[in-house]
């Protein structure tokens, strides 16, 4: 061996001491894909999502006139052969806001869910891993943002900073980070006394290493399954948002055809009961995948939640 | 040393206080626009005297620091300032017109939800993986995953429009008289729709929690001998087991109380149910930022309270917290 090369360099993730956490050898991938595939809810949950994500991939084709063209069929037509969904009274085609407008929601929830686990994720292991200081100031920062009310707040936020999709995936990612961040810093907190991370220690690993080879790849687990959870509470706020009239007005989501349906959904019960039962599938999809990973990556611990 | 504790949570209390003034301060800032325009308009632009005479007038000439300090001297005061679409009234007493309203609607919503939603969960742990346990579950998942204000709009499609049997929204009928048992009647009847829709969330958010809560207690060594000293199974499960399951639950249902509160927008805005929620949704609308921010304090105000009593509560409920 080189006189260069550091002593942990040669300790490859495959010569892990026994003690490590997870072996991602391929023996152990199928292991969990087979307890995945085995839990039937799970099952459901990654059938629903796929079914919607190949309906707004495959937009154009399935609709080829977007939802946002006016006087596409007649007005208020109830669903029929040539409008399943019917139309609203602008003679929109309700199918078509389906499958366009599942692109905005699916977009917004998946981008405000990347984004409030990346900087939670970030967060939770400086403050796990440094404590001190830094700790103190992000976990009560965190905690002042989980005591606010949060939905009312992002209200105002989208209200002050405009409605545009990007503002709306910022500030649900900003309001919904700590969560994140509190289940990093809790596994970190208990991954970092452990024998392998303490080995590594001895063996002179820059803390860069310690905390991305060792601490992160252990404390994933978690943050997975609130990544999945987070993508369905997401897509509800910003429904939840554009309801009240505060989505982007150039990109019309679920949301948004539900709160124009407000006025109009006690004649035109199809106005409703279609985009709801849209979120609802979704959001219902993106748990039940949640749950299945929380079953398969740490199945004696309950789900994160709220 | 119950009272250290409790003195000691009063005092963590204070510094989110000032947090939640100073996001509100912020958020003024953040603003758009030069606030002397909203105060007097389009006459902004022609005038340069009269601007600055406002700007002196509301204080806007002085440093930041200045400001924010008056700013926290005046919220402490119970001064938001006035709103702008009701007419000048000042925000607190137009928030606190209709703050009774909505805490009665999320009182009922959540006073039927939290019960349930234990008792639900508690039914399932009981036997897991039976049909009970998986009715439950189904239960929890729709629950957690439904739109509240779209579930809102299937019970007024259904209940209200199909079967005829509940108002479609509001508070009370005009044509009941104002007072007595017909008047308690009618609003009991205004509640029950967006209370459901309100209560449904935090029903199933409970019951899944409850749910994984006791089967992980029931997993212990302590119930094991409480069970190999012969004690009935009623015993080990209400008397052992509950006490300490319910625990993060009582956490939980005391950090749901923000998520309430959010509900309350969309729900009384479906149901036109005249309480803050649908306030701030007017304030939105027309724009009114100091009613906005205001409703934002006195709402936040509120959940600090609601934690500081449930933090109260566990101090009382389980004595080992107190000593963290």
């Amino acid at each position: 061996m080189e006189k260069s090369t550091p002593a942990y360099a040669w300790r490859s993730t495959s010569e892990r001491p026994a003690t490590a956490d997870v072996r991602w050898s391929g023996a152990v991938g199928r292991g969990l894909l087979g307890r995945y595939a085995r839990n039937r809810a799970a099952t459901i949950g990654l059938v629903l999502v796929g079914v919607f994500a190949l309906l707004v991939a495959s937009a154009p084709a399935v609709a080829p006139v977007h939802y946002l063209q006016v006087g596409v069929g007649p007005l208020l037509e109830p669903p029929s052969l040539r409008y399943v969904m019917g139309t609203d009274d602008l003679g929109r085609n309700v199918f078509a806001g389906i499958v366009y407008g599942g692109r905005v929601s699916l977009a917004v929830g998946l981008a405000a869910a990347f984004f409030a686990t990346i900087v939670g994720l970030a967060l939770g292991l400086v403050a796990g891993y440094r404590g001190g200081m830094p700790d103190e100031l992000i976990m009560r920062i965190g905690e002042f943002c989980q005591t606010l009310p949060r939905f009312m707040l992002a209200l105002v936020l989208v209200a002050i900073l405009g409605p545009s999709v990007w503002n709306v995936v910022m500030v649900i990612a900003v309001l919904s980070w700590p969560l994140t961040a509190r289940l990093v810093r809790a596994e970190v907190l208990s991954l970092r006394e452990r024998e392998f991370v303490q080995a590594a220690r001895a063996l002179a690993a820059p803390a860069h290493r310690l905390v991305f080879r060792e601490i992160m790849p252990n404390a994933l687990a978690p943050v997975v399954v609130n990544a999945s959870l987070e993508v369905g509470r997401a897509i509800l706020t910003e429904a939840s948002l554009s309801f009240l009239g505060l989505g982007d007005a150039n990109f019309p989501s679920w949301g948004y055809m539900l709160g124009y349906a407000q006025v109009l959904f006690r004649q035109a019960w199809w106005l409703s009961v279609f985009p709801g039962s849209a979120i609802l599938l979704v959001v219902l999809g993106f748990n039940l995948i949640g749950d299945g990973l929380n079953d398969v990556l740490n199945p004696r611990r309950d789900v994160a939640l709220a | 040393m119950y009272w250290v504790y409790a003195v000691r949570r009063l005092l963590a209390a204070g510094p989110l206080v000032f947090a939640v003034i100073t996001v509100n301060f912020l958020l003024i800032r953040l603003a758009p626009g030069d606030p002397v325009t909203m105060i007097i308009g389009e006459a902004a632009y022609y005038d340069q005297k009269f601007v600055e005479e406002v700007r002196a007038r509301f204080g806007l000439d002085q440093p930041l620091h200045v400001q924010y300090l008056r700013y926290v001297f005046r919220v402490l005061q119970g001064d938001l300032g006035q709103s702008l679409y009701f007419d000048q009234q000042p925000v607190l007493a137009v928030i606190l017109s209709r703050l009774p309203k909505t805490v009665l609607l999320l009182a009922v919503g959540y006073g039927v939800a939290i019960p349930l939603g234990i008792g639900l969960g508690c039914l399932a742990a009981r036997r897991p993986y039976s049909s009970t346990d998986n009715v439950v579950s189904v239960i929890g998942l729709l629950g957690y995953s439904v739109p509240s204000f779209w579930l809102g709009m299937l019970l007024i499609l259904t209940f209200s429009i199909g079967l005829d049997l509940l108002p479609v929204g509001g508070m009370m009928d005009v044509r009941t008289p104002a007072a007595g048992v017909a008047a308690v009647i009618d609003r009991a009847r205004h509640l029950i729709l967006p209370a459901v829709a309100l209560g449904a969330f935090h029903l199933a958010l409970i019951a899944r929690l409850t749910r994984a809560s006791m089967l992980e207690i029931l997993r212990l060594d302590y119930i094991t001998t409480a069970r190999s000293k012969g004690l009935n199974e009623r015993a080990v499960y209400f008397k052992h087991a509950l006490r300490n399951g319910l625990l993060p639950v009582i956490t939980a249902a005391g950090y749901t109380i923000g998520f309430l509160f959010g509900g309350s927008v969309v729900i009384e805005t479906v149901f036109a149910y005249p309480g803050t929620g649908a306030l701030l949704y007017q304030a939105l609308l027309s724009r009114d930022f100091p009613l906005m921010l205001g409703i934002l304090i006195v709402v936040t105000m509120a959940i600090v309270l609601c934690n500081l009593i449930t933090d109260l509560l566990y101090g009382k409920i389980d004595p080992r917290i107190r000593l963290a």
